[in-house]
């Protein structure tokens, strides 16, 4: 495709399209001559870069045929001298050109941290607010249940989840020990929470009973009742305490 | 909706029923599995029928050693239960089955367990089961949570363990128990 037609759908306005009556045609006419003069333009642009281009190879073929004979009078000893100096300054150019190049290095590297600073504030503060706007959490949330009732199965999210899983049932593979450990603690934690639980049922079955056994009887209820004595109370802890044994103890405290 | 630990209260009759029973499968199991193996053992190594003594080979002393050996049988069949919970309560505070229901035997005075008492609790307990079970009820009425069995003994038991009943359940059935008494009333 052309350049020039590439760039009409750019400058196309959809108001420009021709329509009905003599307004849309006097329209379409100014749409005319708007390519026209865009189209003037840009073969004038290029016209001028061609000639631009043209005049410099002219330079350049000039400046080496001046040149090439003065070659042999400018390396001659009677111009070491000046070029001396032309190096000198050469030189001299180059060492800055070089501090220059350094100092906008360093300038870059510091802009750079800043605006890195900047922007992390920035950030920050941007995620702080949209984390305590309430108009946000409701959008979050109707975006949430509308994905949670829609399917969201989708190729590409299926195909990452299962390279994800391969990827841990390779480790895991790799590392058994760890897995074996990882069974072991659930597995005993599940039996403790387990106990815990049916435990706690039976405590309330326990009162549960009781509640209604002693209303049956007309009894009291129990937690109008006093409590096991303290010295009762101590051995829930351990079955045997401190003074248990005296005779083992007053053996263990002589002096041999 | 639990609330306060009930570690060192008295603990109820379901909690100690399964803690009973948990105990009398774990002695069975064993009762069982050794009243099958030493015959078993017997028969096959020894050709000795245990039940009824009769050697194939005219021995006195395989005679005399089948007798002794269904003695000893007899006598650990009737000792195990008894030795296996007195060894429990004195040594533990808490068989097998106690332990996993969290409980635990304490005399009322707050001393240890001893021989003596395990052998007036282990004996209450026959008391109680010769009663049809009445003495295990008296649990449910009595207000420090005894059966026969304790009462005798001067022991209770008490949870071991940070106990925590589901006080939100229990007022619901209390507010129900309560309407249908002023319902009836």
């Amino acid at each position: 495709m052309d350049d020039r037609q590439k760039l009409l759908p750019a400058t196309t306005d959809p108001t420009d399209k021709p329509q009905n009556g003599s307004e849309d045609q006097g329209r379409s006419a100014g749409a005319v001559l708007r390519y026209a003069a865009f189209g003037i333009l840009y073969r004038s642009v290029k016209r001028a870069q061609r000639r631009a281009g043209r005049v410099s190879n002219r330079v350049d073929h000039l400046s080496r045929m001046a040149v090439a004979p003065l070659t042999p009078l400018a390396n001659s000893s009677l111009f070491k001298p000046i070029r001396e100096q032309v190096d000198i300054l050469a030189d001299r150019g180059q060492q800055e050109l070089d501090r220059l190049i350094g100092d906008g290095q360093i300038g870059e590297e510091r802009s750079r941290q800043v605006s890195q600073e900047v922007l992390n504030s920035v950030i920050g503060e941007v995620i702080g607010d949209i984390s305590n706007n309430p108009q946000i959490q409701v959008l979050i949330q109707s975006q949430v249940e509308i994905m949670a009732t829609e399917s969201p199965s989708s190729p590409q999210l299926d195909e990452l989840v299962r390279k994800l899983a391969d990827n841990y049932i390779n480790y895991l593979n790799e590392h058994p020990e760890q897995v074996q450990n990882l069974i072991a603690g659930q597995s005993l934690s599940l039996t403790a929470q387990i106990r815990e639980e049916v435990n706690e049922r039976m405590v309330t079955g326990d009162s549960l009973l009781e509640m209604l056994a002693r209303r049956l009887f007309r009894r009291p209820p129990r937690e109008e009742l006093p409590g096991p004595a303290p010295e009762v109370k101590a051995r829930a802890i351990q079955a045997n305490i401190e003074g248990d044994f005296p005779r083992l103890q007053a053996g263990r405290n002589e002096p041999r | 909706m639990n609330h306060a630990n009930l570690q060192g209260e008295y603990a109820g009759f379901l909690s100690r029923a399964g803690a009973f029973v948990t105990d009398v499968l774990i002695i069975s199991l064993v009762l069982i599995v050794v009243n099958w193996f030493v015959p078993s053992m017997m028969t096959q190594f020894m050709r000795i029928d245990l039940f009824t003594c009769s050697v194939s080979a005219q021995s006195a002393f395989l005679l005399y050693t089948c007798k002794f050996i269904r003695v000893s049988l007899l006598v650990f069949t009737i000792a195990f239960p008894l030795l296996y919970a007195i060894f429990f309560w004195i040594f533990a505070g808490q068989t097998p089955g106690k332990y996993l229901f969290g409980l635990r035997v304490v005399r009322m005075n707050g001393r240890r367990m001893n021989f003596v008492v395990g052998m007036i609790r282990y004996f209450g307990y026959a008391l109680c089961i010769l009663s049809l079970g009445f003495g295990f009820l008296s649990v449910l009425i009595n207000d420090r949570r005894q059966g026969w069995h304790d009462r005798f003994a001067r022991t209770c038991v008490i949870y071991a363990w940070e106990a925590r009943q589901n006080d939100a359940f229990l007022d619901r059935v209390r507010h129900k128990l309560d309407h249908i008494r002023t319902k009836s009333t």
